[in-house]
């Protein structure tokens, strides 16, 4: 990682606490990263904290949890003591978030034109007739073929693919600085999740934002990002380039990769991660 | 153990009826495991209820575990003793007010077997799991635990037979891998005749020794592990799946 | 004995049932609505039970000199208009009162548990069949159908109970169908069907343990709505038939004298208030503690 190019988000001691009838609970801890306009990947397994520390990056930690960080800078701005309407305005127009179903993520009573108007109206002074120039735009761009059709669908028209690159157009018509994908593509069938990964990707390369994608699915990560956080109970254990993950450190990462099947391992058993209580403690 | 002869599989009837399977061909031979994998909506899922005696509205001749099928008819309780199924939900295929005492008991007592209590701490046993879990909710257990004793009820009737609906994919890789390694003893050890469906390439490879590959309600290939391993795959659709869920084209 | 259940995991049947048993009751105990609900509950019980020796009067004793009383020494909660004493045929009307809800729920929750289980599981004509019965009952707005049941069975308790039943079975029917219907499709319910069991297994013992705890919250909350309705009918003389004390029949002789002697229609109007109040309470907490989501 060069210094000279100038960082897109920079994260330092990122924590989310919970309270609980024991006291705080952190379920994210002094997460640290810094990261240009490239792809980075979290992986996880569930528990890990990776999809909260998502939520904390665009400040959507629920209640009753509190996020803190020593230092979180994306561009020039500090987000670190941003008040809930310095987040509103951030959200859609310089971080956009794609979230796992958008069977759950799209309104169900609004035409998908109207969903991508609506960021639009949020954030900036359009009139009808450019918003409305716009949304088609945004949907030729996710791929979609007929636009038009699409503007006035329903999301329940919609198959799951179709549902995510609506989700996509919706969190990129501002042209945001930095997109997270949590799960992107973990709802939808094996093939559509190709199709919507090289649109994710290639969106990215041609705007030149910057891109964390968030998953369990070490293998596909590693495909798809540079660069890879590995999670593990609510803390960052490893850092790894993509193409070095066979030459992993951390034991948890060599298990990880270790543990997965393939035909050329057929019949003999696969190796069990043995976890260690020492990986929960900050090194 | 199964033959399948030009099976159609339908759900609903009327205008919105959906043909899920179309002119399946399939056979598995004793101690075979054969994998069925495919996208969501390929249609494995709903062969694998067919054969699992829990859907009826199919046509087409199958004989399984000895029985032949008649469509339309649900098939008599003792063919349940012979062929089991594995959920792929592990939240949702146990009954959450049922203690796993009382979810692996269910099946035993149905099916007449004698000394209960050391049949349920045998099959507790078999999947890992000691005599501390057997009086426990479903919801005190995690995924993979649970996984666990959903194989350990369906084992412990001591089927020939064992159907497994995308037994994994819920659960996280290296949960994954512990519950593969518990399947693939289980089968060894008692010769089982299985089917396994999944959407995921590299494991269906990993377990299986012949594979069918489903899209839209047809079986377009069928391959051998070797095929796989090798990468001699001819369909489009195959290739793809390949690509998906290994990284690696051919 | 006591070691043996505070150890780590239950080693039996029977002691899993047991811990099972003592966490819901501790749960139970330690919601406050479900606590105070219980305890109004219960002085009712007591009233009830105790009625006899909790009373310093005859309730069906008649004092003409005494009428309309103020509540006072002599009469704690003061007289009617035939000069009884309104404390004691308060604790005597709980009788009735707590008779009616119990018979109420006793035949209506089993029947319409029965019918939502039998339609939602089996849907088809069934369904058709039992829901659209179910609808035509519903339709009924409740107090209307039981003073017309009533009229037709000529007054009195008993047939005041089989008229409120008969309104109150299609709301269990309702909840029971719906759940029955999301359950029917359930893995759990799918893999009981892969393991062997027939329908009959399946809907007593896989689905209708899931129903109860909704059909028991319903029941409770539905308690005070039966009190208002027998009280109703009681009120327009179709309910207890005097001398009997029943609280509503109690507000109803006391409504001619409302500006003269309140203390005749309140005080079991206050005691029906409180009383539904406990049973809301009741319900409102079952909902919580029978929630499975909601343990720890």
């Amino acid at each position: 990682m060069s210094d000279t190019t100038p960082h897109l988000l920079s994260v330092e001691g990122l924590t989310v606490t919970f309270p609980s009838p024991q006291g705080a609970v952190a379920v994210v801890k002094d997460v640290s990263f810094r990261m240009s306009r490239g792809k980075l990947g979290i992986v996880g397994e569930s528990g890990s904290g990776k999809s909260m520390t998502a939520k904390a990056l665009m400040g959507l930690v629920p209640p009753p949890g509190r996020m803190t960080a020593t230092h979180l800078r994306l561009g020039d701005d500090d987000l670190a003591g941003l008040n809930p309407a310095g987040w509103r305005a951030l959200r859609g127009r310089r971080i956009g978030m794609i979230l796992q179903d958008p069977k759950y993520s799209l309104n169900p009573v609004q035409r998908i034109g109207v969903q991508i108007e609506e960021t639009l109206k949020l954030h900036g002074a359009y009139t009808k007739a450019e918003r409305r120039a716009k949304a088609v735009e945004v949907l030729a761009t996710v791929g979609i073929e007929d636009p038009e059709r699409m503007y006035r669908a329903f999301p329940h028209e919609l198959s799951g693919g179709m549902g995510q690159r609506a989700m996509i157009a919706i969190m990129l018509v501002l042209s945001p600085d930095l997109l997270i994908a949590d799960e992107p593509t973990s709802a939808l069938d094996v093939i559509v999740r190709e199709q919507v990964l090289s649109l994710i990707d290639r969106l990215q390369a041609e705007r030149g934002m910057g891109l964390i994608l968030i998953s369990h699915d070490l293998p596909m990560v590693a495909r798809f990002c540079e660069r890879i956080l590995v999670m593990y109970r609510g803390r960052i254990i490893e850092t790894i380039e993509s193409s070095r993950l066979s030459e992993a450190r951390h034991p948890y990462t060599q298990g990880l990769v270790a543990c997965l099947p393939s035909p050329t391992s057929r019949g003999s058993d696969l190796p069990v991660l043995q976890r260690d209580p020492a990986w929960e403690q900050a090194s | 153990m199964i033959e399948v002869r030009h099976i159609d599989v339908y759900h609903g009837a009327g205008a919105t009826r959906f043909h899920a399977v179309r002119n399946a061909d399939l056979t598995v031979a004793r101690g075979e495991s054969f994998g069925l994998v495919g996208g969501s909506g390929s249609g494995k899922s709903s062969l694998l209820r067919v054969l699992a005696g829990l859907s009826r509205t199919w046509t087409g001749s199958l004989t399984i575990a000895g029985a032949c099928m008649t469509p339309g008819v649900k098939p008599a309780r003792a063919f349940h003793k012979r062929v089991q199924m594995v959920f792929q939900d592990p939240y949702a295929s146990l009954n959450p007010r049922h203690t796993i005492d009382r979810a692996l008991a269910d099946g035993l007592e149905l099916h007449g077997f004698s000394d209960i209590d050391r049949r349920i701490a045998m099959a507790l046993d078999e999947v890992g799991l000691g005599p501390s879990f057997r009086f426990r909710y479903p919801h005190e257990l995690s995924g993979g635990q649970r996984q666990r004793i959903a194989i350990a009820r369906a084992a412990a009737l001591e089927p020939e037979i064992l159907l497994l609906d995308e037994p994994t994919s819920a659960l996280d890789a290296s949960i994954q891998a512990e519950i593969l390694n518990l399947l693939m003893r289980i089968g060894r050890e008692r010769t089982l005749t299985s089917l396994f469906v999944s959407h995921d390439l590299s494991v269906i490879g990993h377990v299986c020794n012949n594979v069918g590959v489903m899209q839209q309600g047809e079986i377009v290939e069928r391959l051998t592990a070797d095929d796989l391993v090798g990468g001699r795959v001819k369909h489009d659709y195959t290739r793809r799946l390949l690509v998906a869920s290994t990284g690696r084209s051919v | 004995m006591s070691a043996s259940i505070l150890a780590n995991e239950p080693r039996s049947r029977r002691e899993a049932r047991m811990r099972q048993l003592k966490t819901s009751i501790w749960r139970v105990l330690r919601n406050p609505s479900t606590f105070f609900g219980g305890a109004i509950i219960l002085l009712l019980i007591v009233m009830a039970a105790a009625a006899p020796l909790l009373a310093t009067h005859d309730p069906v004793a008649t004092n003409l000199s005494d009428r309309l009383a103020a509540p006072g020494a002599k009469h704690w909660l003061g007289t009617d208009q035939l000069g009884r004493d309104i404390y004691s045929r308060l604790l005597y009307g709980a009788q009735p009162t707590l008779a009616i809800v119990l018979l109420v729920i006793g035949i209506s929750a089993p029947v319409g548990l029965a019918v939502g289980l039998l339609a939602g599981y089996l849907g088809g004509w069934v369904e058709a069949l039992l829901m659209r019965l179910t609808d035509i009952v519903l339709a009924f707005p409740r107090l209307i159908l039981a003073l017309a049941l009533v009229a037709v069975l000529k007054p009195g308790l008993i047939n005041a109970v089989i008229a409120i039943a008969i309104t109150a079975w299609p709301n269990y029917a309702r909840i029971a169908r719906a759940e029955a219907l999301a359950l029917r499709n359930a893995e759990y319910v799918l893999a009981a069907r892969g393991l062997g069991m027939g329908d009959a297994q399946i809907m007593t013992g896989q689905i209708m343990p899931a129903l109860l705890p909704s059909v028991a919250v319903r029941a409770t909350l539905d308690m005070a709505g039966i009190i208002l309705t027998a009280a109703g009918l009681g009120f327009l003389g179709l309910g207890a038939q005097p001398p009997l004390a029943e609280w509503g029949t109690m507000i109803s002789s006391g409504r001619d004298f409302i500006f003269d002697a309140w203390w005749v229609a309140a005080v079991p109007g206050i005691a029906i208030l409180v009383v539904s109040l406990g049973f809301n309470l009741m319900g409102d907490g079952l909902r919580d503690v029978l929630d499975p989501k909601h343990h720890e």
